[in-house]
């Protein structure tokens, strides 16, 4: 597979192809990025949209310093907090709590997972995003790059302009944090669970 | 509260060196809170597996798309074998396992730290019923991808007909489903094999006798795991 760099490198010089096979790359991680930032689908293909077109502009003063993808998260990480202090508030968790079953049915990740899988699997999605929600927005960054982009503790402290230790800090006290939601949350799905059970036995 | 709390993050996260790995161990054996740390963290990270992002449309429009290449011929050979249940060949009652796979091209070296694995002792819990453990874990692995990958194989004949807007979609979906697993894989086999060192190395401590079937045990699971990791890193973007 030709490298982000290679394909940078002919992109500067005008391959509006290698250009597009960068977005056809990068493209998904960064709209994830965008996504559980702002949680909202709309806003998230915006920002992604923008983001690649400031990359594109600014191609040729990308030295290469950093790894592409680093300089496109940066960018999309600019733009996120651009909107959010535009909008003056954190984003609102949006969840949908449809049960219908054929809803369901559509999203089931494979024909094989159960419905109840499914459920699951939706509950607990709901509790991640709440709990992540509640998260100062810097814990919350620091666990999102680490968790669903891989960086390195370094990558993250470059692009969130802080010390190593910093991030590690922010780490720690955020799954902290989502750990104790989490238990309680899963404890009192449990309890709801069981008194609807005796409800209707 | 333990001072040495943030190092957790560095074992979690496989970016310690192997001195301060086995440093890091050590410290697991000695110290409950980072102990507990360990395992709710670990949680906490499959939990989070379940927030996932919504399948976008392009985004970029400037230049014409770039041609597409059917999903089915950007899924890598291993998926596919993966998909025809190639995947885990596990042995029965000798303990013995085994990984086949389709084509781990471009295999690089391990890349997993080494797991100590302190010789351990005249067990509480003893081999055969720690090998059954590690079978359990390995066989609803094996289960769990199969028939995640199932769909895939069986979807290629149809996809052969379908559109373009499909494929691209067909294709997210299975490397997002190739993704999860393994990460999930992963992060079990992972997990498990901290709980047997640490059991192995207590057990060492409170005695003297060699468990050499563990060690085996240990030392395939590790290359299971290597194996998983060359895969992931093959994996397609
Ligand atoms: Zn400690």
């Amino acid at each position: 597979m030709t490298s982000d760099e290679e394909l940078v490198a002919r992109a500067t010089a005008g391959d509006q192809d290698a250009f597009s096979q960068l977005v056809a790359r990068w493209e998904r991680p960064i709209y994830a990025l965008a996504y559980r930032t702002l949680r909202r689908e709309e806003e998230a293909r915006d920002v992604v949209q923008d983001a690649f077109l400031r990359a594109y502009r600014g191609l040729k003063g990308f030295k290469g310093e950093a790894k592409f993808s680093s300089w496109l998260y940066r960018i999309t990480l600019n733009l996120c907090r651009d909107w959010m202090r535009k909008q003056r508030r954190a984003p609102v968790v949006q969840v949908s709590e449809g049960t219908d079953p054929l809803d369901l049915a559509d999203q089931q990740a494979a024909p094989t997972e159960s419905v109840e899988d499914l459920v699951a699997r939706r509950e607990m999605s709901a509790a991640v995003q709440v709990a992540m929600a509640d998260l100062p927005e810097e814990q919350r960054m620091a666990i999102m790059l680490k968790e669903y982009h891989g960086l390195t503790f370094q990558e993250i402290a470059d692009m969130l302009d802080c010390p190593l230790s910093t991030v590690k800090t922010r780490l720690y006290q955020g799954l902290s944090v989502l750990r104790r939601r989490l238990e309680r949350q899963q404890a009192e799905t449990a309890r709801l669970r069981r008194a609807t059970w005796e409800s209707t036995t | 509260m333990c001072e040495q709390r943030e190092r957790v993050l560095d074992y979690l996260y496989n970016e310690a060196s192997a001195a301060s790995r086995s440093e890091l161990e050590e410290h697991f054996l000695a110290c409950d809170d980072c102990r507990d740390d360990m395992r709710a963290f670990r949680r906490v990270r499959e939990d989070l597996l379940a927030w996932d992002v919504p399948e976008p449309a392009s985004v970029w429009t400037p230049f014409a798309p770039a041609p597409v290449v059917p999903w089915f011929r950007q899924v890598p050979a291993w998926a596919m074998a993966a998909a025809a249940g190639l995947m885990f060949v596990v042995g029965g009652a000798g303990a013995s396992t085994a990984l086949a796979i389709g084509s781990a091209r471009g295999a690089e070296p391990a890349v997993m730290a080494a797991v100590p694995v302190a010789v351990p002792a005249e067990p509480a819990l003893d081999a055969q019923a720690i090998a059954s453990l590690v079978r359990q874990e390995l066989s609803s692995a094996r289960a769990e991808t199969t028939a995640r990958m199932t769909p895939v194989a069986t979807a290629v004949p149809a996809a052969l007909k379908l559109d373009a807007a499909t494929e691209r979609r067909l294709l997210a979906q299975t490397n997002q489903l190739v993704g999860a697993s393994e990460e999930r894989q992963m992060s079990l086999v992972r997990g498990f094999l901290f709980e047997v060192a640490l059991e192995a190395e207590r057990q060492r401590r409170d005695d003297g006798q060699r468990l050499g079937a563990l060690q085996a045990q240990v030392n395939q699971l590790q290359d299971y795991v290597n194996q998983l990791l060359v895969l992931q890193q093959t994996k397609v973007q």
